[in-house]
């Protein structure tokens, strides 16, 4: 009954927290804001750069078992630039999760929770990710693999419902004309869940979100009409009144919460955990008052924030960091394997 | 640590050969004459150093047997039929020097073991457990036979965990009844038991039983170290050794399973789990164990998978209701009443018309009622309990809504909640929930439904971080372990398939050792 310190599964999670850099597909309005109409082809276009992420990570990962991102850059690219690249990952990190929690705060803060303020919220957001952090590296991975039990069925939903609802057109995703590439639709529809099987759950979430919203309304509504995305939810409710919850929206709020926790403890932890691996190498836990200390950062910094736009705006920033550090990981590893020696410390 | 008894050597009490009674009173034992005390000085010796070590305690019994020959014993400690035949029977014309070797005495006593006292202070020690001491002129230390008989329950059916299928009978407080009661189901010859003595006091025997090639032996050397290592002075049951075994000393989850179920003890033994048997404990602990586990029932196995499937579910839907339920409604009545279709909303709001707390005050009252209920119905006789529970339940609840202290909702609110929390099968994981109830309510109180979530979070992420004796807390569902999840989570599979994956469960557990 024994357990290995991380399993298979919980490496290759891991990989896919670190590789993807797509947390924002979960915010179809930033997407769309990026992207626009064709923000359903996204998801799709990602596969390659995130496969490629996957594998460097791993690469990086056979080279360094026993060591974290903070611990074996200063050998791979010399003292500076280890500073550099780390911090270039930290701030991305520390973007993501201050992304995270505060936009979550402020849509509650815009719509459900009117009366309570911000910065409570963002707190509130915080203090679940400190425990995590605080709990350590199992406990995040733990934390990410139950989720993914209330989040797995809600993208299923998500993904099949909609046909049944017989609201979708699919030439809202013109001007590619969906005839030229399949005379049916549906056929089509399976054949991109197809693609995605076995590979990564966050990203069979991004089109589900996505394009389905520019499937039932089009463009641009599907950009107004997602706020963050729960509107989408008016594509799947039934037509019947007697319906106990009407509001399903506040459903599909919740579970969007525990994606977007996911996510900012992910970035969170890594970010903590880099900067005091770059601090000190040699240190086998984060110090706790650390912790506290970057979590209290999380929340000032969210205070600068002046409503969910604001935070868009920043979003829009921080994806072109994600961007860069998609393209440094492969480089690490290709600096890997061309150092081999030097990175093991011959 | 402990400190050594401290034997100070003394001349021959005056009343030496007239200690206690008997143990038969049958008249072929008598007494001898203390005149024989000259003869045999270092028996008498050691009898001075025993009972003064005991403190001379009015139930110690001196019995000499022959010249030379005399035993001691704790008269309610020990069964006095086999001193007659066992002892006194054998060695009523033996001579002194019969007894020199180890060996010999062996072949003259009709007993298992014959053991040797490493020193007299070992003799003190083994006599106070319950042994008899046999002193003989010429030997430096004592033998010492276990003779222990006692008054004890008959073995009944299950109190705490009934069941409609599946067998009846339960631990009872002999150790050697329960160790019997597991032998009786596990027939194998690679069944496990390790004793060991804890209590620096009570001195305490404790039996670790596990499967030969099924339980970790990492996790077997982790529990009997663990159990060697406590220098509590008392362990009266079996639950002081939990806290000993897991670690943690403020754990808000259950890391052992107790049970009095034989049939759970022996599945747990079977599963690769070390079970922890106490004396004078009717409740064994079944280490490790997972979140899981403790919603199952062992009924689940005696009934078709589908039903157990349904049971299951049930009770995930009754643990729900009684950790949520009360959140739930604060959430639903102070700050999100639109996720409820309109009527439903004003029916709420209908029955709180009059109610002068809000509803986090109305929930607490009312929980703070049904935790004394369930206390004062636990305490309480079983002919006044069912009383109690009347007019707790009924006459007070219906007084209190009429009264308009709390609302009719609140009320069907409180009986689900209660009978959710019924609905869970362990009562010590019945009772973590209970505690967690109030995080998720004074949470829903601050930020409603929302804060309901972050309570779930919170909980989950403590139970994530849990690992009892190496093993996650949460799985396999976290971390995940596909088969084992198939195997025996929401659904049992049928048993010819469950033999599969435990194979497959076992060769991955393996397998996974060996990289780790």
């Amino acid at each position: 009954m024994r357990e290995p310190y991380l399993s298979w599964p919980e490496a290759a999670w891991l990989i896919m927290q670190y590789s993807t850099c797509a947390n924002y597909l979960f915010m179809p309005q930033l997407l769309y804001s990026v992207s626009g109409r064709f923000s359903w082809a996204v998801p799709i276009i990602a596969i390659p750069p995130a496969i490629v992420g996957a594998w460097a990570v791993y690469y990086l990962h056979t080279r360094f078992p026993e060591e974290r991102l903070g611990q074996f850059l200063p050998r791979l690219v010399g003292r500076p630039l280890s500073i550099a690249i780390g911090g270039l990952y930290i701030l991305f990190w520390m973007g993501g999760a201050l992304t995270n929690v505060t936009v979550f705060a402020h849509y509650l803060s815009d719509t459900k929770l009117q009366f309570t303020p911000v910065t409570v919220l963002v707190a509130t957001n915080v203090l679940v990710v400190l425990l995590v952090s605080l709990s350590g590296l199992k406990t995040l991975v733990r934390v990410n693999d139950a989720l993914v039990f209330i989040v797995a069925p809600f993208i299923l939903f998500s993904w099949l419902w909609p046909f049944f609802a017989s609201k979708l057109d699919f030439s809202n995703l013109a001007p590619v004309k969906l005839p030229e590439l399949a005379s049916d639709p549906l056929r089509m529809a399976m054949a991109a869940v197809t693609m995605y099987h076995g590979y990564q759950i966050i990203l069979i979430a991004g089109p589900a979100l996505i394009t389905m919203p520019l499937l039932a309304f089009g463009w641009p509504y599907a950009n107004l009409l997602t706020y963050p995305a729960a509107s989408f939810m008016e594509v799947v409710a039934p037509k019947t009144g007697l319906f106990p919850i009407r509001r399903f929206d506040f459903v599909l709020t919740v579970l969007f919460r525990y994606i977007m926790i996911v996510a900012a403890m992910s970035y969170f932890y890594s970010a903590a955990q880099t900067l005091s691996d770059l601090v000190s190498p040699t240190a086998r836990r984060m110090h706790p008052w650390f912790v506290v200390a970057l979590g209290i950062i999380l929340v000032i910094l969210s205070t600068v924030f002046k409503g969910i736009r604001t935070v868009m705006q920043f979003a829009s920033v921080w994806v072109i960091l994600g961007a860069g550090v998609a393209v440094i990981a492969p480089l690490l590893a290709l600096v890997a394997f061309v150092r081999l020696d030097a990175a093991r410390g011959r | 640590m402990r400190k050594p008894i401290k034997i100070t050597p003394r001349s021959l009490p005056a009343d030496a050969g007239m200690l206690g009674p008997p143990p038969d009173g049958s008249p072929e034992a008598p007494d001898f004459p203390l005149d024989a005390a000259s003869r045999f000085d270092d028996v008498e010796e050691q009898i001075s150093l025993i009972t003064t070590a005991l403190g001379n305690p009015s139930d110690l019994t001196v019995r000499r047997i022959s010249d030379g020959i005399v035993c001691l014993f704790l008269s309610p400690l020990v069964e006095q039929g086999a001193v007659r035949h066992s002892l006194v029977e054998p060695l009523s014309k033996a001579d002194w020097s019969e007894l020199q070797e180890n060996s010999r005495a062996a072949r003259l006593l009709p007993v298992a073991v014959v053991s040797e006292a490493r020193s007299v202070e070992g003799a003190v020690d083994k006599a106070a457990e319950g042994e008899v001491a046999l002193i003989v002129h010429g030997r430096p230390t004592p033998y010492t036979l276990d003779l222990r008989g006692r008054v004890a329950r008959q073995i009944s059916p299950p109190i705490s965990e009934p069941s409609v299928r599946g067998p009846r009978d339960s631990l009872t407080e002999r150790l050697s009844d329960n160790l019997a009661l597991v032998r009786q189901r596990i027939r194998s010859r690679n069944l496990r038991v390790r004793e060991l003595t804890v209590g620096l006091d009570t001195r305490t025997r404790v039996a670790v039983c596990y499967f030969e090639g099924k339980a970790s032996p990492e996790i077997v050397d982790a529990v009997v170290r663990r159990l060697s290592a406590i220098d509590t002075p008392s362990v009266l049951d079996s639950s002081y050794l939990m806290t000993y075994l897991s670690q943690k000393t403020w754990t808000l989850f259950p890391p052992a399973v107790a049970t009095e179920r034989a049939d759970r003890v022996c599945a747990g033994i079977l599963q690769g789990r070390v079970a922890v048997i106490c004396d004078n404990s009717p409740f064994a602990l079944v280490i490790p164990i997972q979140m899981v586990t403790l919603f199952q029932a062992n009924e689940d196995h005696y009934s078709l998978a589908i039903h157990s499937f349904l049971l299951r579910t049930v009770r995930i839907i009754g643990w729900l209701a009684a950790t949520m339920a009360p959140g739930l409604y604060i959430g639903i009545a102070s700050f999100n009443p639109g996720i409820l279709p309109a009527p439903a909303v004003m029916t709420i709001a209908a029955a709180r018309q009059g109610v002068p707390y809000p509803p986090v005050i109305e929930v607490l009252i009312m929980d703070i009622a049904l935790e004394m209920l369930a206390e004062a119905s636990v305490r309480l006789p079983t002919y006044v309990g069912g009383a109690a529970t009347v007019v707790g339940g009924l006459i007070l609840g219906t007084a209190a809504a009429q009264a308009r202290l709390v609302s009719n909702v609140m009320i069907i609110v409180v009986a689900l909640t209660a009978i959710g929390s019924f609905a869970i099968p362990d009562y010590q994981n019945q009772l973590s929930w209970r505690t967690m109830k109030y995080l998720y309510t004074l949470s829903a109180a601050f930020l409603g439904i929302i804060g309901l979530t972050t309570a779930g979070l919170i909980i989950l992420v403590y139970v994530c971080s849990m690992d009892v004796l190496g093993v996650p807390y949460m799985s396999p569902i976290a971390p995940w372990r596909w088969t084992a999840m198939m195997k025996d989570v929401a659904v049992r599979v049928p048993d010819p398939l469950a033999v599969e994956l435990g194979k497959q469960q076992r060769a991955e557990e393996a397998e996974g050792a060996a990289d780790a």
